[in-house]
């Protein structure tokens, strides 16, 4: 195993001779896989490099949690022959991972505490035309660490697209905003949603409530959120289904079967992935007919091909 | 009466004999004490600036700060003293630096080189360019060597410099009126910068991108001229993403006759040395060769070419919105709130800011803190009318119009932007923001100005821009070769940046960073400048080969 602080090379007999360390530097190794550990530290320190896009994201814990758990997969041999879909690595056994890991190195940048966006966080005054105007595009997620995640990488700023989740959050963007884009819809309004009971409505509640656009006309809401059919590059990553009854008005009959199998989170997405993937969305929804834009092309099934869809599946494309 | 323009370069102080020789205009006392730079210029009351002697009583009369156009001029006053002045919006360039003989100005820095000012390297200019992909401000590349800013005036006496002004932006409307007012009013205006810029006759080129702004600059000269207009437009081929038949159409309802250039790849590389060669201080933007090659295709029929630049900086363009949700949703947990709003513009330029860091040796801070005061300007209390103000200050006067300048220059043609008119400025700075963007309606009062001109199509649709195909040829083996050996063979060895950067830039990686395109490209723009316009003013060693190119330090 490599040590990380100086990049000698130890076997495990050097490392039972430096009690656990390395031989030239001595710095301890966090995991030790001869005793049971399913990760090496550089492993750990990739997936890390992986979830930040080496360095240059904002990334959630849980984010984190899914890559560790693709690379715990390729360790674990009979998982993969067989195929299992559900996930390879409990959170719990994460979490031990991740506070092993601190204990050692310290905290990972870029990793986004609860509520990195709570209206209460704001001490600066607003501009004060900040609230006059309205925009052409805005993205309702299903989770506030989502909007959170889009908001810390500046997705709203690349792609002029307010975000906001769908409990309101943040309040203060949501009270600001919602007036006036109730009173002039944007021309593209997205749903971003998790493969789940609740994310698959979520579309419809954009479309009928009235605390979004119930009662607006003019409003179509596009649905980019994972539906249940679109997991199967995600296999090996899946969570427990849940209890789904039929008929249901937001999900068809295949994909409440899907549903009861297995549920899937918008947080198995490689965040690079997730940011590359929300943004053609935008362009090709907006795609103009007569600038002769090739569009990127792929159709409407945006998590189902293509690089942007290396959610894991078996492990073999997480890098 | 037409628009006349004396297209030369000036000179003067110490080094004017050298210039001299390549036979530019030099202030050389007592037969010649005023020495400029002029295009379709009037004084306060309305009068052209034709001749010399017309400036020189306009200098006299102390009214320099009523004229409009484009002008840069140097001048001596009956005690000595050395003045130069740029014009308000920065239309034309001007640069100086001081030297152990006196101070030494000029139209470009590569006349300033040749003029004997040592040609070092400032590296700390080098984290701007990469933040903004120009460098704004005062600073250029080279050690020493000082750009005025737009509208300023620059006194020496006893060799001691004094900076005024001979512009400054007006307050937003303290009492605003109605939006009719402010469109109509808009459109006299717009109408009175296009005629300004109008010959009294022959053939006029417009370039056309098929946005509002070319469109309405298109629209008027075809009503405005008496001659021929023709539109340009470029192409970069049938795969690439373009706007042709928005340009098209509008030509089509201008009843002028519309050319397209077409450019691949290979005519680019073919002419990026001497586009970028041309600049004064290095422009990191795609369009820069592409826009040069146009100029040179257009001058070939019209000698005046109008553009529709300044659409987009006056009259709430694209930055703007990012600018504004940055603003509402604010810096986050992992981000200090100090400086906020300052690294929102930076990183709204979608250049190299963020990366700084991990490309270059940069003090943390710096650009944020030459950014302060113009965003918290009290004259302009909306966020987007300080942005209009910021951005027609630092990217109209150092990117956007120096490029035009330049590259015009190069290319024989003079080209003239309307929308950057002193008095379309003025104009958008007074109005209420909301006027600007209005709802999510970009550049709202200036689509209700030419509403009667330019078909509801052009007017209504989303703004796409022109977009060079960089990511595409980079995908092939000409253009990848091209950035490859530019950027690790001749960049590299500079010590400027951290090789593991560039490498990482120039690798088709599995994970590139975002925008790759648009980093090769800056960087590749740098390169050509430094090796061209740096390297290219000094002494060539005995055998003909430049020295190896570390030496951007002095020595």
């Amino acid at each position: 195993m490599q040590c990380l602080r100086c990049g000698t090379q130890n076997d495990y007999r050097a490392r039972e001779a430096a009690s656990g360390g390395c031989k030239n530097c001595g710095a301890k190794f966090v995991f030790e896989p001869r005793k049971g550990d399913q990760i090496t530290d550089l492993a750990f320190q990739r997936a890390i490099v992986a979830v930040s896009d080496d360095g240059r994201l904002a990334w959630l814990e849980r984010q984190l949690y899914y890559e560790i758990a693709r690379r715990v997969r390729k360790r674990r041999l009979w998982h993969r022959l067989t195929r299992r879909a559900r996930i390879s690595l409990e959170h719990e056994e994460f979490q031990r991972m991740l506070a092993r890991w601190i204990s050692v190195y310290g905290r990972p940048e870029g990793r986004l505490a609860r509520g990195a966006f709570a209206s209460d966080l704001r001490s600066e005054p607003l501009a004060p035309d900040a609230g006059d105007y309205a925009f052409e595009r805005l993205l309702v997620v299903d989770s506030d660490d989502i909007a959170d995640f889009l908001l810390a990488n500046g997705f709203h700023s690349d792609h002029k697209c307010a975000v906001l989740a769908e409990r309101g959050y943040p309040s203060w963007a949501y009270d600001l905003l919602i007036p006036k884009l109730r009173e002039e819809p944007p021309a593209t309004v997205a749903v971003l949603h998790a493969a789940d009971l609740d994310g698959c409505g979520l579309r419809d509640r954009v479309q009928d409530d009235t605390r979004w656009f119930g009662g607006v006309k003019s409003v179509e809401v596009i649905d980019a959120g994972l539906r249940p059919g679109d997991a199967r590059r995600f296999r090996g990553v899946y969570l427990d289904g849940q209890v789904v009854h039929v008929p249901s008005p937001t999900v068809s009959v295949d994909e409440a079967e899907l549903l009861r199998k297995h549920r899937l989170e918008l947080e198995t997405v490689r965040p690079r992935a997730l940011l590359n993937v929300l943004a053609a969305m935008l362009i090709h929804g907006e795609e103009d007919p007569l600038t002769d834009h090739p569009g990127p092309g792929g159709g409407p099934d945006w998590w189902g091909d293509g690089p942007w869809g290396d959610g894991g599946g078996d492990g073999d494309h997480v890098g | 009466m037409s628009a006349e323009s004396a297209r030369r370069i000036v000179v003067g102080g110490a080094g004017s004999h050298a210039a001299a020789a390549q036979g530019v205009d030099v202030l050389d006392p007592p037969a010649t004490t005023l020495v400029g730079e002029w295009d379709a210029c009037t004084d306060g009351s309305g009068r052209h600036l034709l001749k010399r002697s017309d400036w020189e009583a306009v200098v006299r009369s102390g009214e320099l700060g009523a004229v409009t156009g484009a002008f840069a001029l140097a001048w001596l006053d009956p005690g000595g003293a050395l003045h130069l002045a740029r014009d308000a919006i920065g239309e034309r360039s001007l640069f100086y630096a001081s030297t152990p003989e006196g101070l030494t100005f000029a139209s470009t820095v590569r006349d300033l080189l040749a003029a004997g000012v040592p040609a070092y390297l400032d590296t700390g200019a080098v984290s701007a360019y990469l933040a903004y992909g120009y460098i704004p401000g005062r600073r250029t590349l080279v050690e020493g060597i000082s750009e005025l800013l737009p509208g300023e005036h620059v006194e020496v006496r006893d060799g001691e410099l004094r900076r005024g002004r001979l512009w400054s932006g007006p307050p937003e409307d303290a009492a605003p009126d109605t939006d009719r007012r402010y469109s109509e009013e808009l459109r006299g205006i717009l109408e009175r910068a296009v005629t300004r810029r109008l010959p009294d006759d022959g053939p006029v080129a417009v370039t056309l991108s098929g946005g509002i702004d070319s469109s309405l600059v298109l629209a008027l000269a075809g009503r405005l001229h008496i001659g021929d207009v023709t539109a340009h437009s470029l192409s970069f081929g049938r795969t690439a993403p373009n706007e042709l038949a928005y340009a098209r159409l509008v030509a089509l309802h201008c009843g002028v006759d519309h050319h397209i250039v077409d450019l691949s790849a290979k005519r680019v590389i073919e002419g990026f040395d001497a586009s970028i060669g041309a600049l004064s201080k290095p422009i990191g933007e795609p369009l820069t060769v592409a826009n040069t090659l146009l100029f040179e295709r257009t001058a070939s029929s019209a000698r005046v070419v109008l553009n529709g630049e300044g659409g987009d900086p006056c009259f709430g363009g694209p930055k703007n919105v990012p600018m504004l949700l940055r603003e509402i949703y604010g810096p986050g947990a992992l981000e200090q709130p100090e400086g906020h709003l300052e690294r929102s513009y930076l990183r709204a330029h979608r250049k190299c800011f963020d990366e700084l860091a991990r490309a270059v040796d940069t003090p943390p801070g710096e650009l944020e803190a030459e950014l302060f005061d113009h965003l918290h300007d009290e004259r302009w209390p909306t966020l987007v009318n300080r942005l209009t103000a910021l951005n027609v200050t630092f990217k109209g006067a150092h990117h956007i119009l120096a490029k035009v300048d330049h590259l015009s220059r190069a290319s024989g043609a003079v080209a003239r932007s309307p929308l950057f008119d002193r008095d379309v400025v003025d104009a958008a700075l007074r109005m209420p923001a909301q006027l600007k963007l209005n709802g999510r309606v970009e550049k709202y009062v200036l689509k209700q100005a030419v509403e009667d001109i330019v078909p509801r199509l052009i007017r209504d649709r989303r703004k796409s821009g022109m977009r060079v195909p960089v990511e595409a040829w980079l995908t092939g083996r000409r253009f990848d070769r091209f950035a490859r050996e530019r950027i690790l063979d001749g960049l590299a060895p500079r010590g400027l940046f951290r090789r593991d950067y560039l490498e990482s830039l120039v690798r088709p990686g599995e994970h590139p960073p975002p925008r790759r395109g648009a980093k090769i490209w800056l960087l590749l723009s740098l390169e050509a400048w430094l090796r061209v316009v740096l390297d290219g003013a000094r002494p060539l060693p005995r055998n003909g080969h430049q020295p190896p190119t570390h030496p951007d330090s002095r020595p």
